[in-house]
């Protein structure tokens, strides 16, 4: 986003068609991504990343105009909108698009496909923190801010998470031994 | 213990200290494998975003986002009954209703008018007996003391002579005359 993102914000608050374009281009991958990842569900990854943004347009203008603000509220609504669902039909977590995220002729197709159960073993908090530090690259704050909880508390139960998916991932790849 | 080593490893691949994880994951064969697993997740784990969004997503989301805000913003029968004729109605029906009470409440009381007359004379009566009792009190009190008598004596008569033109008023309009008949039973009197 080469434009500055005070002036896609003013775009956005006064519903300009361009700036919605613009952000809507830009952080549809990441909010389908993240939904996916969350539920394993291309549909409802699908209807969430439309949702999300759809209350992103009616609430814009309770966002500062910071991109940092802009994100972490996005990704607020995204979880918001993943969890009231999840509690709604907790049978939601499901198909697991695999082949949709990692295309079979990817060499390291194996190790990824790997990778990508363990981390669907993991609960569903653990997953979370996973999918937003380590794939979706956000900071211990931003991580902090979107979950509300203390920073220190991120970090200690992502150490954790990492030393689980390592046990798990070993686990996987001895049974495929 | 060497979960301790583990997250100190993960702590220092954090700050990316390289250098220093690997040294102390060299103590160790789980813990070398452990480092290295660490290093090939921090690749993996970057390739398992998704960058593409599936098609006419983005295009769905616009259609929403402005199909939604335009029938919001547009809906000019909805505009012009909301700003211009729903307040204008709603002023109406309130004027009607308005209208509609005001002429129930007359209607009803019309037909109380008569009785209300009826017991504002009758009230009138009962505080004039009082008054009359005191006044006939004060009034015998001065026929014995005061020296002109005649001119009380006149006095009474008239006052007498008003009750009196009253009292048959209300003995044509009704029989109901307190005077009369200071009892609401008629069974009582009959």
């Amino acid at each position: 986003m080469n434009m500055e993102f005070n002036k896609i914000y003013e775009g956005l608050e006064r519903n300009e068609k361009w700036a919605w374009e613009m952000i809507v281009e830009q952080y549809s991958s990441r909010i389908y991504s993240y939904t996916l990842n969350f539920s394993g569900s291309r549909q409802f990854a699908e209807e969430a990343t439309q949702e999300v943004f759809f209350r992103m347009f009616k609430n814009i203008k309770k966002i500062k105009g910071n991109k940092n603000d802009f994100e972490k509220y996005l990704y607020t609504i995204a979880r918001n909108y993943c969890i009231d669902n999840y509690r709604k039909n907790k049978n939601i977590n499901i198909v697991e698009d695999k082949d949709y995220l990692i295309p079979k002729w990817d060499p390291d197709y194996t190790i990824k496909d790997i990778v990508w159960k363990g981390i669907n073993q993991l609960d569903k908090d653990e997953k979370e923190l996973i999918v937003l530090r380590e794939i979706e690259g956000f900071s211990y704050d931003e991580i902090a801010e979107i979950l509300n909880i203390p920073v220190g508390t991120v970090k200690s139960r992502i150490n954790r998470v990492r030393i689980k998916l390592s046990e798990i991932i070993k686990t996987l790849q001895g049974r495929k031994q | 213990m060497k979960k301790d080593l583990k997250i100190k490893i993960l702590e220092l691949i954090e700050e990316k200290n390289f250098k220093e994880a690997k040294n102390l994951a060299e103590k160790d064969k789980t813990l070398k494998e452990f480092y290295d697993e660490q290093l090939f997740f921090n690749e993996t784990f970057g390739t398992l975003r998704i960058r593409k969004v599936p098609e006419n997503l983005n295009k769905k989301i616009m259609e929403r986002l402005f199909s939604e805000e335009k029938a919001e913003k547009e809906p000019f029968l909805n505009s012009i009954f909301e700003l211009f004729a729903f307040p204008r109605l709603s002023f109406s029906i309130a004027f009607s209703i308005i209208l509609i009470l005001t002429g129930f409440l007359f209607y009803s009381v019309k037909p109380l008018s008569t009785n209300f007359s009826y017991y504002t004379y009758k009230a009138k009566s009962k505080l004039e007996f009082y008054l009359e009792k005191i006044d006939s009190a004060k009034d015998l009190f001065v026929f014995m003391f005061d020296t002109k008598k005649e001119e009380v004596i006149k006095d009474l008569i008239n006052k007498e002579n008003k009750k009196n033109k009253e009292d048959k008023k209300w003995e044509i309009k009704t029989e109901r005359n307190p005077r009369q008949q200071p009892y609401f039973f008629h069974s009582f009197q009959v």
